[in-house]
């Protein structure tokens, strides 16, 4: 967790030595020499603290948000005396006679652990020293100047950076919210507990047993997390419901949780990171004492194992602790303790997406948290002391986190649940950084299934699309050797490494028109390139079974950038004890050159080829062959020429084209794809019996090319191909 | 016939756990470990035969044993620390939740 060690200052009023400008002995000995002032000047509308938000001053390039935590939001709010903040890089398109597009990604955050607020009756200033999260930078000082009018709420803030050696920043932020950070929660529910009430509203008083002063008031997910700090707009429009009727279906288990939101989650299919979770009410789970979980989570905790992380949640409505939940009002003691657990749970769970462990697993097993389990409290503290003292709220430490962690630790599908430090590399930050605002482009990464077999060769498809209403020059190169591509690797072990292609090419853009999707009908909005991730400048990426996760950024003419989706990816374990001795004579520099170069028959590389060869004849059945087939058509396909004597200069071929050994070879892929129900082997088909195509022209068969072409056009029609995809073939068609 | 349950809760750690109830073994778990999203390890559902029931758990990889009468509570948290088992039995009327 990134949570300071130290012990917060909090104060539920203002910190020590804070003058309160609400106070009447507040004006400075200036202020007292001129004429008094009528009382109400400068009277304040709501707190200072809040979210502020805005564009660095001398340029539109960077955006601060900001989130100060000085003086009290409400009176359950506890104030944590922090400022923190991220930075945002800001990209901005002008079209002529338009607005301008303006998206913005996220860069880093950082926190003041002990501001210094100066109240006067006008204004506060606030300085202190600024803690980035990551990375290495100079000591930053930071100064915030808050002024308010009279009658009016506080801000803009004019906010100053200045680092060790006089480098100074300056952003005008206007104040947006009493919250400090905003976000959704959908909430989907089965069937069978399809029943009122669907979300908890709990009055603190209905139960005998409470605090003598908790303050009367009604609690609800929405405003226990606006207490917090964090703005939770509840957003079911209308609930799906799930049919959980199914006989030989009883108990829920984490990935049956985790599908199910695969399913139901209007936001899944999102980019993530993002401000979103779902709420998922369902029955049981497979385990009966559980009444709800976050199974968003790695399958060592007992989660789904399937990131990005901390995006659901669910509760269990036929646990016992809800046996006795009212629909209205609770009438004893019993229903407001059912009401009271289901208000609680809610809470919990949606805090472990937060990234919060249990209080006891953070060494606070004492805590009044939403975070502590009321009967762990009991044991140590005495029967029924849990809710006699709970004052409806996350600890002090949670607090900070919520509202000042680190945006990749504390954003749902960030850093892995119960870490901090997975995305800790520099190039981190780049790698899952959060797209805001919109975009002009969408890069969208695609393997369906996102299942590979050990030594299978690792391409995804990485699609442009155009989201303006006017017509998008793009590059279609999308190798990441060109330079448009940049690609990052979360392997399983959770570092994160930047894909570097062996060679970086120097070339000329190939630009194509991208249609505006409003106008396109056939697919013309849109651009597809397979991108081969299996070796690059540090070797083989995928060489252990496990879970992979890939992001993409897209540099384009006209300083357009793009991030992509997060795809998630398996490697399987090898299928049979050959092939993981097979694996040992895959991973090598030889086997990885032929196929980052497209295959090689120079003699430094021949044990490689071999390789790739036994593997296409072994494995004609599985893609494991077919992928290392494709590889030898750009081998057999064609000569191989090299210097054989450097002091004359004499460059000679030293290996003939062999088409019809490269045909055989790659025969059982072509019937592999065509029969393949994976769509991620479109491409691959398509590129195949393009190649295919030449090579049969290079052994004079063009009957069999273009037999070969139909099936690939029928093929892709059938499949729902873009018509654009089709014509290309229908081109080649009428060449071959 | 009653029913108890016993739930293994923290400090598991690839442990094996062997349950007896008045001598039988009714569970034999290996690497039981505990899930820090719940708290909770592995869950026991035993059929008590008689009204004397004293169940004996046992961590042979910690030398650690220790002896409940299941008659008391419907259920009984374990937790362990070293070679140190310790339980809790639930509340009349109530049960344990995790999450």
């Amino acid at each position: 967790m990134s949570i300071p060690s130290e012990e917060p200052r909090i104060a539920e009023e203002h910190g020590q030595g804070v003058l309160d400008p609400m106070s009447a002995h507040s004006e400075s000995a200036q202020e007292q020499a001129l004429p008094p002032l009528p009382p109400w000047h400068c009277v304040r509308l709501g707190p200072v603290s809040g979210r502020y938000q805005g564009y660095q001053s001398t340029s539109r390039t960077s955006f601060l948000d900001c989130r100060v935590d000085i003086d009290p939001r409400g009176v359950n709010s506890p104030v944590t005396n922090r400022v923190s903040g991220d930075f945002h890089e800001v990209f901005t398109i002008q079209l002529p006679g338009r607005p301008p597009i303006i998206w913005r990604r996220y860069r880093e955050s950082w926190i003041i652990d002990a501001p210094r607020a100066t109240w006067s009756r006008c204004e506060v200033t606030i300085t202190g020293e600024v803690r980035f999260w990551k990375g290495t930078h100079p000591m930053t000082q930071t100064r915030i100047r808050i002024p308010w009018g009279t009658f009016a709420p506080a801000g803009p803030a004019e906010i100053t950076f200045t680092e060790n050696g006089g480098v100074a920043r300056t952003y005008h932020c206007p104040r947006t919210s009493v919250n400090f950070r905003e976000m959704t929660l959908e909430v989907d529910v089965c069937n069978s507990v399809n029943v009122t009430p669907l979300m908890p509203a709990y009055h603190t008083h209905a139960h005998s047993n409470r605090p003598a002063n908790v303050p009367a008031r009604t609690v609800t997910v929405e405003s226990a997390y606006q207490e917090a700090g964090i703005g939770l707009t509840l957003n079911t429009p209308a609930h799906t419901i799930f049919d959980d009727a199914n006989n030989t279906f009883s108990t829920w288990s984490a990935p049956e949780l985790h599908d199910a939101m695969e399913t139901a989650f209007s936001q899944f299919s999102g980019g993530w990171p993002r401000w979103s979770m779902w709420g998922f009410m369902a029955g049981s789970f497979d385990n009966s004492g559980v009444a709800g979980i976050m199974f968003d989570a790695a399958a060592a905790f007992g989660g789904a194992g399937e990131a990005p992380e901390r995006q659901g949640f669910a509760l269990f409505r036929k646990h016992s602790w809800f046996n006795n939940l009212p629909s209205g009002s609770p009438a004893n003691d019993t229903e407001a303790a059912a009401l009271r657990d289901f208000l609680y749970t809610y809470v919990h769970e949606a805090g472990h997406a937060f990234n919060f462990l249990h209080s006891w697993d953070k060494g606070r097993p004492d805590s009044l948290s939403w975070m502590n389990y009321p009967w762990r409290y009991d044991l140590r503290n005495g029967t029924d002391t849990f809710w006699n003292r709970f004052m409806f709220r996350f600890d002090d430490q949670e607090l900070i986190h919520m509202r000042h962690g680190d945006m990749a630790s504390v954003i749902m599908g960030g850093d892995a649940w119960a870490s901090g430090g997975h995305l800790e590399q520099p190039q981190a930050g780049e790698a899952f950084s959060v797209m805001e605002g919109l975009a002009p482009v969408e890069l969208l990464l695609r393997a369906e299934p996102p299942v590979y077999d050990l030594m299978e060769r690792v391409t995804v498809e990485a699609r442009l699309r155009n989201l303006l209403n006017v017509p998008m020059e793009i590059d279609t190169n999308l190798d990441p050797a060109y330079g448009s591509m940049s690609v990052f690797v979360q392997r399983p072990d959770g570092r994160v490494h930047h894909f570097e292609p062996i060679m970086s090419v120097i070339a000329i853009p190939e630009t194509a028109t991208l249609q505006s999707t409003t106008m396109a009908t056939t697919g013309e909005d849109r651009h597809s390139h397979e991108i081969d991730l299996t070796y690059g400048r540090s070797g083989f990426m995928f060489t252990d079974p496990g879970t992979y996760r890939i992001r993409a950024t897209y540099h384009g003419p006209g300083g357009i950038v793009a991030i992509s989706n997060v795809l998630t990816v398996r490697v399987l374990t090898p299928a049979s004890r050959q092939d993981e001795v097979q694996a040992a004579e895959y991973f090598t520099d030889q086997v990885g050159l032929n196929i980052a170069l497209g295959g090689s028959a120079s003699p430094h590389l021949s044990k490689g080829l071999e390789t790739l060869t036994e593997i296409a004849q072994r494995h004609k059945d599985r893609l494991v062959g077919a992928r290392a087939a494709e590889i030898l058509t750009g081998v057999y396909g064609r000569a191989f020429n090299r210097v054989t004597d450097y002091q004359r200069g004499t460059f000679s071929q030293v290996a003939r084209a062999e088409p019809q050994r490269a045909i055989e070879l790659t025969q059982p892929a072509v019937e592999l794809y065509r029969n393949s129900p994976d769509r991620r082997l479109n491409l691959a088909y398509h590129n195949l019996v393009s190649r295919r195509a030449d090579l049969l022209a290079a052994a004079d068969d063009s009957e069999q090319a273009q037999r070969e072409l139909r099936e690939l056009y029928d093929t892709l029609e059938q499949r729902k191909v873009r018509p654009s995809v089709l014509e290309q073939i229908r081109m080649r068609q009428e060449k071959a | 016939m009653t029913s108890a349950r016993i739930d293994f809760t923290e400090g598991f750690d690839n442990d094996e756990i062997i349950v007896r109830v008045n001598g039988e073994i009714a569970f034999h778990g290996r690497n039981v470990t505990t899930s820090p999203l719940i708290g909770l390890a592995e869950s026991v559902e035993l059929t008590l035969p008689g009204e004397h029931a004293e169940a004996e758990i046992e961590l042979p990889g910690r030398g650690a044993a220790t002896r409940l009468d299941l008659r008391a509570s419907r259920q009984v948290a374990v937790s362990v620390s070293g070679s140190a088992l310790s339980h809790t039995v639930s509340a009349e009327g109530t049960e344990f939740g995790y999450g």
